[in-house]
């Protein structure tokens, strides 16, 4: 069972690891340490009409006006690791200005097979907690376990550079794991939740 | 990494000396702002929320992105004289809940009590270097034009001036925060209160 993580005022990361046929095998969850700049800026075009800096995947950055805001996009397709949730396996730990997931591991028949984003902006949560939800199921469809240590939330927003960072957080700090990282045995599929939360 | 608003506050007496200095602790986004950045992450068209009224409201995404006219639909960056939205204060004291929509007791902009001058804000998004933390800044000053009765706060609040689906503008409460009574801010006869909020990511770890 995963512990709810009734205090954590940012994002709320839960996975859980199925074998072959279906059955649980892992499971934890972790309370991020890292919405980035980029978040931050699009709570500002939200509340007033000023264009904001935003640092796209390669480190660029560009000014971004308000008229993009309805041009957010984190519910990426199949196959599409440039946005949405995204694994990889650097452990250095989060920063403000992180502007991508630094060691991405990319889509692949044949290794970390990554399904569409599901994206839910209900809010769930009752008394003093809110929360909304994104997930995406991976798959190991290689011969070889894969390790990852990383997780970030890409955007994609049609201007600059397209391809924007939101968070990063290391699997360091996760509960119920025992090791700084997560296992994907061949044929194994992951879910990984994100539930950005405030609390009052 | 905690996603929230900080209040601060300096209240200088009328030679413009700093007489106190002060941070409002809490956490105060409450469920109508994360209504709305649940709607730009998910790209979803609208949302609803609850205006300062307590009717339901509706809010398009699109109208948000298209807000070009003057002045602003879309906004928390109020002028001078106006206590419908931006930076406000009150002087109830019922504790914050999620589902606030309203200040307990707003104080309104008075000539000859309290007085909301324009705000302003930050330029940018600061990430200093130590890197734990990412913000923007709004700030009001509030002056005491009474000449014999003070003014006492314990609620600030932070309003988003919005255009429902309708049409109609609407205002909406986005975060509360209220002072315990060992921290109330008493402002006297003549005296302004600078009062700046922080929208922050900021690295704490909690669990």
């Amino acid at each position: 069972m995963i512990v709810p993580l009734l205090m954590c005022r940012s994002i709320v990361h839960e996975f859980k690891v199925y074998d072959k046929r279906g059955r649980l095998v892992r499971h934890g969850s972790f309370c991020s340490r890292s919405f980035t700049r980029n978040f931050v800026a699009l709570q500002r075009l939200l509340l007033f009409d000023v264009n904001v800096a935003m640092w796209d995947r390669t480190n660029a950055k560009y000014t971004i006006s308000r008229e993009y805001i309805d041009d957010v996009d984190v519910a990426a397709d199949e196959g599409n690791y440039y946005y949405g949730i995204i694994l990889g396996t650097n452990n250095t730990q989060p920063a403000a200005d992180d502007y991508w997931v630094k060691a991405v591991i990319a889509h692949s028949d044949t290794g970390l097979y990554y399904y569409a984003m599901s994206v839910s902006a209900e809010l769930k949560g009752e008394g003093d907690v809110r929360y909304f939800t994104l997930s995406r199921t991976f798959e190991n469809k290689g011969t070889d376990t894969i390790t990852f240590y990383e997780v970030g939330l890409g955007a994609k927003i049609p201007t600059g550079g397209t391809y924007y960072l939101l968070a990063r957080d290391t699997t360091s700090t996760a509960k119920g794991v025992g090791e700084d990282y997560v296992t994907i045995e061949p044929g194994y599929s992951l879910v990984w939740v994100m539930k950005p939360q405030i609390v009052v | 990494m905690s996603s929230h608003i900080v209040f601060e506050y300096v209240i200088k007496d009328k030679r413009g000396r700093v007489r106190k200095k002060g941070v409002i602790k809490g956490h105060s986004f409450v469920e109508n702002y994360w209504k709305l950045v649940s709607m730009v992450v998910c790209g979803q068209d609208s949302t609803g929320v609850t205006d300062v009224n307590g009717n339901s409201k509706n809010i398009n995404l699109i109208d948000i992105a298209s807000d070009t006219t003057e002045p602003l639909s879309f906004t928390v960056i109020a002028d001078e004289g106006i206590d419908a939205y931006g930076l406000v204060v009150g002087s109830g004291t019922d504790a914050v809940k999620m589902t606030d929509y309203k200040l307990a007791s707003k104080i309104s902009h008075s000539d000859t009590g309290l007085y909301y001058l324009g705000m302003s804000y930050s330029e940018e998004v600061t990430v200093p270097d130590t890197k734990d933390v990412a913000y923007f800044e709004v700030y009001r000053e509030f002056e005491n034009r009474s000449t014999d009765t003070d003014v006492v706060i314990y609620e600030v609040g932070l309003i988003y001036k919005a255009k429902a689906s309708t049409g109609e503008t609407i205002y909406v409460l986005i975060a509360r925060e209220v002072l315990p009574e060992e921290e109330k801010i008493t402002l006297k006869p003549g005296e302004l209160l600078a009062l700046k909020a922080k929208i922050q990511n900021k690295a704490i770890e909690e669990t």
